[in-house]
């Protein structure tokens, strides 16, 4: 999973990118909002977490600038503002959940997977051998064992998993996976490859001209 | 003072005045409504008189014409008769005749007698009747007289052609002598000319007892026939009846002799309003002057005047009547005003003899109150510091739990190395180091000063800002501190320090409330002449114009739910009190602008 979060506080913000990091979640961090709007992939994350009382545009503010620019990843507060009128005013402009600082991780974590996915299951069968956890990010096989997968497979995996039966286009997997980086069709296809001859039974679906994606399976 | 006995004598003096004069008042007006209404009453009872009068006169007068025209007609009757002008002109026919006259005056029971008298006054034929409805016969030849020598016959035989002849209504003279009882009589006499030749002439006489009882009968009037002499013919109940011949011969002169010439005078009906006196001249043709005199009847008079008198009586006691609770009703609220000063003087009496206990008694409330809005402010301070506390602590308190969290997802993941570890025990102890400090930062803020030192007021300020500060970041607001140079005062610095804390609050909380873009807080402090002055200026738009003469009084807020009243209340307490020196507040373009000025001489 990919998670955005606007921090102010250095430690603060360390320690959140730190946590998910390990769990093997791609987490970005920035201190203010000019250096988020410089990121061009906004649309490739799956979920913000912001504080409110920043220096320059203010949590609230970012938010709304961002649904201004037709940007409607799920944002999640993450702040020591306690007034009601705060958290009022948060789900005004459209905020998907807030949490009052300090706060457990494991309580941020089933805040964001509730808004992922939908129906509220962690581990996603894939076909009649694989499983893909969502909340560990990991891929298991017949006998649970898990998939030794790299970082680039497991975003490609989620991604397709998060739209599950829904075509995803080949620039939408290369921006979310490589980010900024310059890359081709062609390194997607050998990635592709690569992944597929990891796999005993294979789940990726190519549409020819359109885009990869994976069946639901039950 | 006043004295009581003083008061309590003109409350009862005042009371009756009031009570007399209010009486008095409705009394008269009540009064003089009736007697308008009584006025106009007449008025129209006025009117009412002569209109009726006038009526009733001109009805008697018309009876009186027609009687007179009756008998010329009579007279002028016979004069055309063939049997009689024969007689006249060669005294043949003159059993016809007689015969004609006897039915003449028999026909009408007041004709009293008939005659044809010739121009040397001697009666030719002669009827008589002696009363009212008697026999007529004829007088016998023997008895008939020379007549030439009355004024009447002279005046007959004067007559021209066809003009008929009225005497005046007067008494029936028998023998020289007027006849008792009063008979009055009319002679009416009409000449007979047969080729222009004067023959004689024909006269009737005619009771006139009930004609003038007619004339002059009215149920609503007392009624005056009078002569041309202004003696009276008939009068009301007889009084003056034929007053010409009565000795004291009253007339109209010593009657009405106000009035009399103008009745006298008069030839058309005339109404005498002030009177009330409505006179009809009579007259026809050639006849007496003769006038009919209309009065109210007298116990018609009397019983109005009864009438008003009981009217008037029953008004007045009605008047009074009414006027009494009307008295007591208008007296009664200054009546109040009385009785209530009179209770204000008991109290100032009251007070008097225990003001001693009173003022004590008034000292200890007051000294309960002090002590109670002290024990309020202090738990305000103590809220306030909470909250201070609590922000101040958020953030260290979120590191603290992440670093746990996180150790324990390292450990749990077996990525936990020792290096790691003592980062995390480094920052824990640092985040928790900071949180202790803070704690003693509030405590020595919110400690009572034991006495007057020398210190620093920059301190002071510092000391209050860093309370603040950390709730002050958290609302995006900036907050610039100028200070030129080092100032000592002796004084209690943390009460100092408290009065600055809570003047930053009330700018912070108006900041917010407000929603205020670029929110700031200006901090300055300088000397100016014998002073030193700190400002604090916002920009949360000032304090509202209607509430800003009154935020320093005790138990005054604007903070509906939070607000105690008591901040800038005992922050004045202490600047005045303990420092000699002021605090005030104004507002600029921006906001508000606090300035708290303390003089130096306290080093």
């Amino acid at each position: 999973m990919k998670i955005l979060i606007l921090e102010d506080d250095d430690f603060i913000r360390e320690e959140i990118i730190n946590y998910f990091t390990a769990k093997n979640h791609s987490v970005t961090g920035y201190q203010n909002s000019d250096q988020l709007f410089e990121d061009e992939i906004l649309n490739s994350y799956d979920i913000f977490l912001f504080d409110i009382n920043m220096p320059g545009l203010n949590g609230f503010d970012t938010l709304k600038e961002l649904r201004e620019l037709k940007i409607d990843i799920p944002v999640i507060f993450i702040t020591s503002m306690s007034d009601i009128d705060y958290v009022k005013e948060a789900y005004t402009l459209g905020c998907s959940d807030y949490i009052r600082k300090p706060f457990f991780f494991e309580e941020l974590e089933l805040r964001i997977n509730k808004l992922i996915i939908k129906d509220n299951k962690n581990l996603i069968k894939l076909n009649k051998t694989y499983t893909f956890d969502i909340k560990k990010q990991e891929l298991y096989d017949k006998d649970r064992n898990i998939v030794e997968l790299s970082k680039n497979e497991i975003k490609l995996i989620f991604l397709l998993v998060k739209n599950i039966s829904h075509i995803i286009s080949y620039d939408t997997i290369i921006d979310y996976v490589w980010e900024n980086k310059p890359i081709n069709s062609n390194t997607l296809r050998t990635q592709i490859k690569k992944l597929r001859a990891k796999l005993k039974d294979d789940f990726i679906e190519n549409i020819r001209g359109q885009g990869y994606k994976i069946k639901k399976y039950d | 003072m006043i004295e009581l006995k003083d008061l309590q004598k003109k409350k009862k003096r005042f009371k009756l005045f009031l009570f007399v004069s209010y009486l008095l008042f409705a009394t008269l007006l009540l009064s003089a409504i009736f007697m308008l209404h009584i006025y106009f009453n007449n008025l129209t009872s006025i009117k009412k008189f002569e209109h009726q009068a006038t009526i009733h006169a001109k009805d008697k007068m018309e009876y009186l014409n027609f009687f007179y025209e009756n008998v010329s007609n009579t007279l002028k009757a016979i004069a055309k008769n063939r049997n009689f002008l024969n007689f006249a002109d060669r005294n043949q026919d003159k059993n016809i005749v007689k015969n004609l006259f006897l039915t003449i005056i028999d026909s009408d029971k007041y004709y009293m007698q008939l005659r044809f008298i010739d121009t040397s006054g001697n009666e030719i034929i002669r009827f008589d009747r002696d009363k009212i409805n008697a026999t007529p016969y004829e007088v016998p030849k023997h008895f008939l007289q020379n007549k030439y020598p009355r004024y009447y016959c002279k005046r007959c035989l004067l007559l021209p052609k066809g003009k008929i002849w009225f005497s005046n209504i007067d008494l029936n003279v028998e023998h020289g002598k007027i006849e008792t009882p009063f008979k009055p009589v009319i002679r009416i006499a009409y000449p007979i000319y047969i080729k222009n030749n004067y023959k004689g002439f024909l006269i009737l006489n005619i009771f006139m007892r009930d004609y003038l009882k007619i004339l002059t009968l009215s149920p609503t009037f007392d009624v005056y026939l009078i002569d041309e002499k202004g003696y009276f013919i008939i009068s009301p109940n007889g009084l003056y009846n034929w007053s010409r011949y009565t000795k004291n011969g009253k007339n109209i002169y010593k009657i009405f002799p106000k009035y009399a010439k103008k009745i006298m005078n008069a030839k058309n009906p005339l109404f005498i309003e002030k009177e009330k006196i409505f006179i009809q001249p009579l007259k026809f043709q050639n006849s007496q002057n003769l006038r009919l005199i209309y009065k109210e009847k007298i116990e018609k008079i009397k019983d109005a005047e009864h009438y008003v008198a009981k009217r008037t009586f029953f008004t007045v006691l009605l008047a009074i009547l009414v006027a009494i609770p009307f008295a007591f009703l208008l007296s009664s609220p200054i009546n109040k005003m009385y009785e209530s000063l009179e209770e204000k003087s008991n109290e100032l009496k009251d007070l008097a003899n225990n003001l001693e206990s009173k003022v004590k008694e008034e000292i200890a409330k007051n000294a309960k109150k002090d002590r109670l809005l002290e024990n309020q402010s202090k738990l305000a301070a103590l809220g306030e510091m909470l909250a201070n506390i609590a922000h101040q602590w958020r953030h260290p308190l979120t590191r603290l739990s992440l670093i746990l969290q996180n150790i324990r997802l390292y450990s749990s993941q077996g990525k936990l190395n020792n290096n790691t570890l003592n980062n995390y025990i480094q920052n824990s102890l640092e985040q928790i180091e900071y949180m202790s400090q803070t704690i003693d930062d509030f405590r020595n803020f919110y400690k009572e000063d034991k006495e007057k030192t020398v210190f620093n007021v920059e301190n002071s300020i510092f000391n209050a800002v860093n309370i603040i500060e950390a709730s002050i970041k958290h609302n995006g607001i900036d907050m610039e501190i100028d200070i030129t140079e080092c100032i000592k005062i002796k004084g209690y610095p943390n009460q100092l320090s408290q009065v600055i804390l809570n003047i930053l609050h009330n700018s912070k909380d108006a900041l917010e409330l407000n929603k205020v873009k670029n929110p700031h807080i200006n901090i300055k402090l300088y000397k100016s002449k014998n002073f030193i002055k700190i400002e604090i200026r916002d920009n949360a738009g000032g304090v509202p114009i209607d509430i800003i003469d009154k935020i320093f009084e005790a138990n005054f807020t604007t903070k509906k739910s939070t607000g105690t009243g008591i901040g800038l209340y005992m922050a004045k307490t202490i600047i005045k009190d303990n420092f000699n020196g002021n605090i005030d507040v104004e507002n600029s373009k921006e906001g508000a602008v606090f300035t708290i000025v303390l003089p130096i001489k306290s080093l």
